[in-house]
């Protein structure tokens, strides 16, 4: 069943919400759901293929809307912190830095017109 | 390439020798600033160069050879170009340092960023600090960019996001006002280049 770019926001803000312990790794879990649901949408947006590599969006994204690329980036960034960089503290408001700029990009994105 | 302290003396002009040796002569501990970057431009038999500060260390130990090279950068603005980015109050990446060094339209227009952004906070009165920082990808190290970073107190991450699509509006019509009024015959396509490499950064005090 095909499910859209929003759908992984909502799941970030679910696990954020839902981490009633604090347990760092489900903030660094809504951290990576938040980026792809930005990700998603801006592949989306531009109609780039299924394979377009994550640097590319982001370029592209950039050259349409400077602000709103350089913030997937820094997205793109805290994300590969919460999967990769296991000795990093991934803190709850890391988590919610990240739900807040993936909102924010995907609003972006809604109101850009291709 | 090493230099003497003869050599180093001879890039130096009249009346600053004296200096130097009384820079030589004081002790370590009193030996003055320690400077941020080794990399520094001389200027040797009419030919621009770059210099690391262990290129000074046969004159004596590390602190005096880098306040050394920073007397013959100082004396130098004349004959070479120096970075107009070193002369701006922010903390820089050396590599970025070293581009600017290198690359002028870069240097310039990096430099005009940071000042116009500098501008456009200070009218808004907040309190921030700028530095630029160079980031690699961690998959492809070949994207890179010259990150302007600015860290601002401000408690609320949407106002911070607000405010961060304010400085890339300013950047971008700088970038296309550039376009529009060329000067100097600047390439478009290194204007683009320079715009995809510059990137803006608003981080808060965490």
């Amino acid at each position: 069943m095909p499910v859209s770019g929003e759908k992984f926001l909502e799941a970030a803000d679910t696990i954020y919400k839902k981490n009633e312990s604090r347990e760092e790794i489900y903030y660094r879990c809504s951290a990576s759901r938040a980026y792809y649901a930005a990700f998603h949408v801006a592949k989306k947006h531009f109609h780039l293929p299924r394979k377009t590599r994550h640097i590319t969006v982001i370029d592209i994204l950039k050259k349409n809307h400077r602000s709103t690329g350089e913030k997937l980036k820094e997205l793109k960034e805290l994300r590969e912190d919460a999967d990769y960089e296991l000795d990093k503290y991934i803190s709850q408001y890391i988590a919610d830095k990240c739900i807040k700029l993936s909102n924010n990009i995907i609003n972006k994105l809604n109101n850009l017109k291709t | 390439m090493t230099f003497s302290k003869t050599s180093c003396v001879d890039l130096i002009p009249t009346g600053l020798t004296e200096k130097i040796d009384e820079l030589l002569s004081i002790p370590t501990a009193k030996a003055g600033r320690i400077f941020k970057f080794t990399r520094v431009p001389v200027r040797i038999n009419n030919v621009n160069k770059y210099a690391d500060s262990d290129d000074f260390v046969s004159i004596g130990d590390r602190s005096k050879s880098t306040t050394l090279a920073n007397i013959i950068t100082d004396t130098q603005q004349q004959s070479i170009s120096p970075s107009k980015l070193s002369s701006l109050d922010v903390e820089i990446h050396p590599h970025i340092l070293d581009i600017s060094l290198k690359d002028q339209l870069f240097d310039v227009i990096l430099s005009d960023i940071v000042q116009n952004t500098k501008i456009l906070l200070q009218n808004k009165q907040y309190k921030f600090n700028v530095r630029i920082d160079f980031s690699e990808d961690r998959e492809y190290p070949d994207w890179n960019h010259a990150d302007v970073v600015i860290q601002i107190a401000e408690e609320d991450y949407d106002r911070v996001l607000d405010l961060w699509d304010e400085v890339s509006t300013n950047v971008e019509e700088y970038f296309n006002k550039t376009k529009i009024d060329p000067q100097d015959h600047i390439n478009a396509d290194e204007l683009d280049r320079l715009s995809d490499f510059i990137n803006i950064r608003l981080i808060t005090g965490e």
